[in-house]
């Protein structure tokens, strides 16, 4: 069908076009090119203001140009819930070998989430220098830190809360509060994907379930639905997928038949319509989703040695099913999904047993959590390089929040520290072997070229080629951004 | 453009773009060139520059080589190089001027790829720094934007417009009301015709989806299109505003634009059981047109004014439960609350972004930050929680409650007397292991042999069962687990007491056959015996006596255990009881010996207890005189009389954490005993400490008379703490009562080991009166506050007791235990609703710099926007309630110039899918230009005219030629105005999620109309502390009620509604997003939801029709779209049924534009 011009119905809220039409939104954009134009003065310092994806409302995922050329097209995040402690893995701090067991200096009536502090406790996984790099790295995760040589750290994050929810949000959504887009519907609103039978953004949960603050981490918030995250695993497929028990594919196939009879009759009383004939779309899209979903869930065509490397045949049920959602992650990167989300750790089944947050016994819960992802998410990195997707693949590695040096008082485990904390970056357009910022010598407060959530998000968007001050979306009053009003490029971890 | 104006927009347009910029808005400088002489500001002049051009790496957020310009005491000190950035009175020896005047341009700042310091603002930096670097304390106070005159449109009065005069005989025809005049005005400006008026068949389909949001019966459209009155449109739109199905729709509307839900939201997401009240308030607000300024009021102030439900308006918003003891993290958590609260108000009734001015002025609003704090002291006394609704069952339900427990303190003042007194003898319980606890070694047991093994007893509430309570003097189990070992006449396990002089000494053992796996099946011994070694040295013979020979295959009286065997599964393993053992004397180091019999069957071990012997007694008692186990509910200790001043409890001993007490009860002696402990009758309180940040758990909840967790107090030491009652004056004393959640709820923090003590002097020589030492042990551990059972067992001291004396105790217990089950009862049929818990604020309300709870700067009194005369003339000490009403009664004035405007542009955006303002919650400088602002402002005064009617409005605009347009495409329509806006059509448009929901249960028969009341769940149940919310798989007619009942979880949603963008109650949803994805598609196809209902549907035409495949076409085109089939649609569905069956035409027929749009 040829696309004319858009109907009222073909939405104001998809189309660039209704927004520089809509005096409200366009007269910012219009307007002030004008007159600063006319006046001589479009300086250099004056920043653009928010320009919108221009958006095909018959195919919202369709692939988009970014603001400027990327140094990757395509993004996996390595979300570890529950606050992963950065002292007991990338974050090596000798003092705390030194002072094991001792206060932390000043801070004698530090009161943090669960209450009064212990003592400075070394931790309990032995760090080692490693690759050439001789980056030190603990036990804890032995698999991925022989893979330091590839990886960026960020030593100093920072983040604005410290419980689960909100910190959780923050990390996913820039907004600590509920109800803001995630990460990957910003993308997916901005970039589309390559992909004609896919999702934009996929996010897959934990076999143990949904992290803290649930379907709101991968949530299309304010933007069209079409942007939300589809949730997927190895082992739960998308909802309503399959054709029904008891309808044939016959049956199916007539329905689609007599649907497309009725709504090309009911078109023809409205012509040109670009919001029917977009609904007409979707069905073809929900057709080739049928096939292509179960196809790139269907692990049975991997090879038994990939099977073995990321450790999917392990007889520990929840070790196999992470390691079988890596294998997934890595198949719908292949397939040119824009985003994958990859959760490690679940919260429905209490505090620190399905994820991260070792409050009480640090050490037992860290012993049963870390083989599950260790292994899977090296050979993920491992798979990822040597197929040469990292090539324009950013692999994101990320958590709410870190905890604390010391004890809790009266307890074996760490406190949430939002202070300071670890992430890291592989893969396209970051430095290999490279380590940013740092926390003081405890790991407690970053200390060193301080890194907010804003700041990380910031650089994620500069390495998909978009201006996170230009991306945005009108809402309640304001163009809402990912990084709110605030955030700076990290460039010194650009590549 | 006038240059007035263009000098306007060019400050507004500068501004704008620095915000999106994501600098400070302050960056606007002074540019006046200040003499020497004039003092410079630290607020207007310098700090605006340092914010942009340091802050970036020297402010709040970054602080590149140490160093925080923000900070004063930062700029004093300096950073990393040690050299003060500012010496007062000194510019020249301030580091900061050195680096950014600095030659050498790698060294000077800003660096060089940054925007450079001017030498203007450098003669200013120099001159504060001279004139001493006054920096002030308190920032000024923040003032309202002088940038932004009040010229925009919105913040005008309202004044009604002229209507139009329409010149063409056929406008004139046309034009129904003055709506049209103002519509079809612009259409011809912009050479643009209206359409014709659409069918009758489409108008009332129109009419019923928006007002009511359900298709129209096929006998109403047959009824409507051959209705020869000529006021049948009249009569059928007043008929459907009249639906109770109305208010069903249109509350849906208002449910969204202030973002309600039925659960807390962020990580707990907690649900809140009470909070459908407000729902069925709003959609009955709607049904009864309640005037839109009532409206207003009831939902801020409501209380004040008999509609208590309608204050769920305030707490409707999400709310972080995650507790914590930092306050840093709670106060942040009030302040979101708070947040909440202030700009759902702006944006819902005056559609003003308040919300933007909580950390510096408004950008583009005239609304100062002060404005927002002052909002703030409004609401300081709301919080989050049920209330009771006051209502007449409510006040019988309190009749009832004061009786029943009236009647249970009688009986519990006669129980009382039957209590044993606490701590009259010493007492010793040892246990061979004690659960719970860490097994690690212990001083008052040895192991003299390698263990055999630990046993369970044999699981059930029978007698010597491992769960057996007890009964009226009959002990409960307190063994739990015994030990076990294999050794004929070796010693195998010691008890050391560490007691002195003379004692009664009782002993259990497990009884009954040996461990399961055993083969043999071999009985417990029949003589294990049981030795005192007086000096505990077992080398020493001479001081050791065997003191019990015990056949451990029965129980302490004696009785056989029983010895048959429970198929191949095991055994019974019954815990003994206590058998008396004699009357001893004991030194310090005496232990008594366990010794295995004669031969090798096993010797078990289990819990002994020693009782100082007073001296009168001569043989031994048959029991120990031990008191019931602590419970979560009341516990009692009752004590001869004694002077009391001060009476002290002291927790030694927690279940869990931190411990709770939620009152603390002290009896006079007498026959009418009074509670001497509650501050209204002048006792005061003290404690070793208690658990900050939380208003539940103060203090002063002690002595405060109310029960249950809410009103607690909580220590803030982990298993530690004594809390503390000075008695207005010196009384006689002689019972306590206590608990931990006398509601019962709460099974955590559970004191189990405790002393109580009083003191008559101010130096506090304390006696000891009771203690947690002669109950029986605290056993069950529950973990978390779901599980508040913590029985202490039926069982109840009677020793001494004559048998008519037990009879009636007996009878008082079961009188005390059927008056608490009336009064739990009367307690949760309390009509509760979620609308808010209002208190007198316990602090003064200030302005926060930046927003920043630990910045604060002066008092800020309640009030409004200053700006749209919003001082509401209050003080600090204006009650709570009447902040509420005078802010509402600011918002609903005639005279303010957003409320109405605001709230005619919602009508209208429901109507036609776009509002004459496209952002209808916002009406600020960059909120959307009005499409037909004299036409906005026409509908305002008919508003305010109508006396603020709603359903008034709405009938305007349904019987204006406008909303009766057909909604057929003109190609000049399309290119002169695509969106729409003009409105040349009426704009079709897909239906919002829950008109398709219910439409389809509509059209399939199956849709239950039952209005009002507790929503169904699409979830299935669970009690996680994170809730988890996995859709339930199967539905069934409680499922079947309108969408607007359906429970609304925050951040999940309806597993195949969701997906058509309902809004998810995180943020307010004044508009919602209108997509067409690919899990739409999906989840109508094949969810079990439509699968289940193509199926009803296609069973209601077989039962409405005949078996004619024909007519059952026909009648299935008119329930779902109103109309006939023509021959084609009539031939291929019939083709279709014949091939595949009805229910997959029905499932088709679902999925079509047609059904999903309104035309």
């Amino acid at each position: 069908m040829p696309k004319h011009s858009i109907s009222h119905s073909g939405r104001r809220l998809l189309s660039r076009r209704t927004f520089l039409q809509d005096t409200s939104n366009g007269l910012g954009a219009i307007a002030m090119t004008y007159l600063l134009n006319s006046q001589g003065s479009l300086s250099a310092q004056t920043k653009q203001v928010a320009i919108q994806p221009d958006i095909d409302t018959q195919k919202p995922l369709a692939a988009r140009t970014p603001h400027f050329v990327p140094k990757a097209k395509k993004v996996l995040v390595i979300f570890c819930s529950g606050g992963f402690s950065h002292v007991d893995s990338w974050d090596y701090k000798p003092e705390l070998i030194r002072r094991h067991n001792q206060p932390m200096p000043g801070a004698s009536d530090l009161i943090t989430f669960q209450g009064e502090q212990g003592n400075l406790i070394q931790s309990p996984y032995t760090f080692k220098p490693r690759g050439e790099s001789g980056k030190y790295i603990s036990d804890l995760v032995p698999n991925l830190a022989e893979l330091a040589d590839g990886m960026c750290f960020i030593h100093s994050m920072t983040a604005l809360k410290n419980t689960h929810g909100p910190a959780e949000n923050q990390m996913n959504t820039g907004f600590a509060l509920d109800g803001f887009p995630s990460m990957g519907a910003w993308i997916s609103y901005a970039l589309g994907t390559e992909n004609d039978n896919l999702p934009a953004f996929v996010c897959i949960p934990d076999p143990r379930g949904v992290p803290q603050s649930g379907p709101n981490n991968w949530s299309n918030g304010f933007l069209p639905a079409v942007f939300q995250g589809a949730p997927f695993s190895a082992s739960k497929p998308i909802y309503n997928l399959a054709r029904p028990k008891g309808i044939s594919r016959d049956d199916d196939l007539a329905t689609h038949g007599f649907l497309q009879f009725m709504n090309d009759k009911h078109l023809e009383k409205f012509p040109d319509d670009t919001e029917l004939s977009a609904r007409v779309s979707s069905y073809e899209l929900a057709a080739k989703m049928q096939l292509s979903v179960p196809d790139i869930s269907d692990l049975s065509k991997e090879s038994p040695s990939i099977i073995k490397q990321y450790g999917a045949d392990d007889p520990d049920p929840i070790r196999a099913s992470f390691a079988r959602n890596c294998i997934l992650a890595r198949r719908l990167l292949e397939k040119g999904v824009r985003f994958v989300q990859l959760f490690n750790g679940a919260y429905a089944m209490g505090e620190g047993v399905g994820n991260w947050d070792g409050h009480k016994t640090l050490k037992a819960q860290y012993d049963i959590h870390a083989p599950i992802l260790d292994k899977p998410a090296a050979a993920l990195l491992r798979d990822l390089k040597s197929r040469g997707m990292l090539e324009d693949t950013l692999v994101v590695w990320a958590t709410e929040f870190g905890r604390m040096p010391t004890f809790q008082m009266g307890a074996s485990g760490r406190d949430h520290n939002p202070y300071g904390f670890t992430t890291w970056m592989t893969g396209a357009g970051v430095k290999p072997a490279f380590s940013y910022g740092a926390t003081d010598d405890f790991g407690y407060q970053a200390a060193e070229n301080i890194v907010t959530v804003y700041d990380f998000h910031a650089t994620i968007l500069h390495l998909l080629g978009l201006d996170h001050t230009q991306l945005s979306f009108y809402h309640n009053g304001i163009q809402r951004r990912l990084t709110d009003v605030h955030g700076h490029v990290i460039k010194d971890i650009l590549a | 453009m006038k240059k007035e104006k263009f000098q306007f927009l060019r400050i507004f347009l500068i501004a704008l773009t620095i915000a999106l910029s994501g600098i400070n808005c302050l960056t606007v400088a002074k540019q006046n060139n200040p003499d020497q002489d004039t003092k410079i500001s630290f607020n207007s002049d310098i700090e605006p520059m340092l914010a942009a051009k340091c802050y970036q790496c020297h402010g709040p957020n970054t602080q590149k080589s140490g160093l925080n310009l923000h900070d004063q005491q930062s700029a004093l000190h300096g950073g990393g190089s040690m050299k003060p950035a500012i010496v007062p009175g000194k510019s020249s020896e301030s580091y900061l001027i050195q680096r950014i005047t600095n030659e050498n341009k790698t060294e000077r700042m800003p660096p060089a790829n940054r925007e450079p310091v001017t030498p203007e603002e450098i003669r200013l930096l120099r001159m504060w720094i001279d004139q001493g670097a006054d920096w002030p304390e308190k920032a000024d106070p923040p003032v309202g934007n002088q940038l932004f005159k009040q010229d925009h449109w919105a913040f005008q009065p309202v004044v009604r417009p002229k209507v139009p005069i329409l010149n063409k005989a056929a406008d004139k025809a046309q034009a129904r009301n003055p709506i049209d005049n103002f519509i079809l005005h612009k259409l011809h400006k912009r050479g643009l015709s209206s359409s014709a008026e659409a069918d009758r068949t489409t108008l009332i389909r129109r009419w019923s989806q928006t007002l009511t949001g359900l298709p129209p019966s096929p006998e109403d459209v047959e009824q409507f299109v051959t209705d020869q009155n000529p006021d049948a449109y009249e009569r059928l739109v007043e008929q459907l505003l009249a639906s109770p199905h109305y208010g069903e729709r249109w509350g849906q509307h208002w449910l969204d634009i202030v973002r309600f839900a039925e659960t807390s939201g962020f990580e707990v997401n907690t649900p809140r059981p009470n909070a459908w009240h407000y729902r069925d308030y709003v959609i009955q607000a709607f049904n009864k047109d309640t005037p839109y300024n009532q409206f207003i009021l009831e939902q801020l102030a409501g209380d004040t004014v008999g509609a208590d439900i309608a204050t769920g308006f305030l707490v409707a918003g999400p709310k972080d439960l995650v507790g914590s003891p930092d306050i840093r993290l709670t106060l942040a958590q009030r302040m979101d609350e708070l947040h909440d609260m202030i700009n759902t108000t702006g944006m819902t009734f005056m559609g003003l972004t308040t919300g933007c001015a909580r950390c510096h002025d408004h950008k583009f609003d005239p609304i100062s930050q002060r404005d927002y704090y002052a909002m703030q002291a409004v609401f300081s006394g709301v919080k989050h929680g049920d209330r009771v609704l006051n209502s007449a069952e409510y006040e019988a339900n309190q009749k009832k409650t004061k009786e029943t427990k009236e009647k249970l303190n009688q009986v519990k003042n006669q129980l009382s007397k039957f209590e044993p007194l606490a701590f009259t003898r010493k007492t010793l319980i040892i246990d061979d292991q004690l659960p719970g606890k860490e097994k690690t070694s212990r001083t008052d047991v040895t192991t003299m042999m390698k263990i055999g093994g630990t046993s369970s007893y044999t699981s059930g509430k029978k007698h010597g069962e491992r769960s057996d309570p007890g009964d009226l003097g009959r002990l409960p189990n307190i063994g739990k687990e015994y030990t076990w070992w294999k050794a004929a006449q070796k010693d195998v396990f010691t008890w050391n007491p560490r007691l002195s002089g003379r004692h009664q000494i009782w002993l259990s053992w497990g009884c009954g056959l040996s461990g399961r796996s055993n083969t043999t099946k071999a009985l417990h011994t029949t003589d294990a015996e049981y030795h005192l070694d007086l000096d505990g040295d077992l080398e020493t013979q001479d001081d050791r006596k065997l003191i019990a020979i015990i056949n451990q295959q029965k129980l302490a009286d004696g009785s056989e255990a029983p010895t048959e065997l429970v198929g191949a599964s095991g055994s019974k393993n019954l815990w003994s009881g206590l058998y008396a053992a004699g009357i001893h004397e004991l030194h310090p180091t005496s232990r008594i010996i366990l010794r295995g019999g004669s031969s090798n069957a096993p010797v078990t071990a289990d819990t002994i207890v020693f009782q100082q012997a007073i001296d009168s007694l001569n043989s031994q008692e048959a029991t120990p005189q031990l008191r019931p186990a602590v419970q979560t509910r009341q516990n009692s200790e009752r004590f001869k009389p004694i002077e009391a001043k001060f009476v002290r409890f002291t927790v030694l001993e927690t279940n869990s954490g931190q411990p709770c007490i939620d009152e603390l009860e002290i009896y006079t002696e007498g026959s009418i005993p009074h509670n001497v402990a509650l501050a209204s009758a002048g006792a005061k309180a003290m404690a070793s400490s208690t658990l900050p940040g939380y208003d539940i758990h103060k203090l002063q909840h002690i002595n405060d008379g109310l029960y249950g967790n809410s009103h607690s107090w909580i220590s803030n030491e982990t298993g530690r703490g004594w809390v503390e009652i000075e008695l207005a004056q010196k009384s006689a004393i002689s019972r306590i009562t206590w608990g931990r959640d006398q509601k019962g709820n709460f099974g955590d923090r559970i004191p189990t080991q405790y002393k109580i003590e009083v003191a008559v002097d101010a130096m506090r020589n304390w006696s000891l009166i009771s203690s947690a030492e002669d109950r029986i042990p605290f056993v069950s551990a529950p973990k978390t506050n779901s599980s508040p059972k913590n029985n202490g067992g039926l069982f109840y001291p009677i020793r001494d007791l004559p048998k008519d004396a037990i009879m009636a105790l007996k009878d008082l217990i079961d009188q005390a235990k059927a008056l608490d089950e009336k009064l739990d009862k009367l307690v949760t049929d309390v009509p509760m609703i979620y609308a808010g818990q209002f208190d007198e604020p316990e602090e003064l309300t200030h302005w926060l710099y930046r927003g920043d709870p630990f910045q604060k700067r002066d008092v800020v009194k309640p009030g409004g926007i200053s700006t749209f005369k919003g001082n509401l003339n209050l003080d600090n000490d204006t009650l709570e309630s009447q902040r509420r009403l005078k802010l509402a009664q600011w918002i609903s004035d005639e005279k303010n110039p957003l409320t109405a405007r605001v709230m005619v542009n919602r009508i209208w955006h429901y109507h036609f899918g776009e509002g004459i303002v496209n952002s209808p919650s916002d009406f600020g400088i960059n909120g959307g230009q009005p499409s037909h602002p004299k036409l906005l402002d026409w509908l305002a005064s008919e508003f305010k005219d109508s006396g603020w009617s709603i359903k008034s409005i709405q009938r305007l605009i349904l019987l204006s030629s406008t909303y009766m347009q057909s909604s057929s495409p003109t190609k000049n329509g399309l290119e002169v105005d695509a969106d729409c806006r003009l409105l040349w059509r009426f704009p079709p448009r897909r239906l919002a999620a829950e008109v398709i929901r219910d439409s389809i249960l509509q059209v399939s028969g199956a849709i239950d109309l039952t209005m009002g009341g507790v929503g169904y769940e699409v979830f299935e149940p669970n009690t996680n502390y994170v809730r988890v919310y996995n859709p339930k798989k199967e539905f069934g007619p409680s499922e079947w009620r309108r969408m607007v009942y359906q429970r609304k979880i925050r951040m999940e949603g309806d597993a195949t509604f969701e997906a058509f963008d309902c809004p998810d109650g995180g943020q307010v949803c004044p508009k919602r997003t209108r997509s067409i994805t690919a899990l739409q598609a999906l989840n109508l196809l094949n969810s079990h939801f439509i699968v289940q209902q193509a199926d009803l549907f296609s069973q209601r035409l077989l039962q409405e029709t005949s078996q004619n495949i024909s007519d059952q076409v026909h009648y299935g085109f008119q329930l779902a779209y109103g109309r006939k089939p023509d021959q084609e649609e009539l031939q291929k569905s019939i083709a279709l049924v014949e091939s595949h069956g009805l229910p997959i035409f029905c499932r088709a027929i679902f999925n079509t534009n047609e059904f999903m749009f309104i035309n």
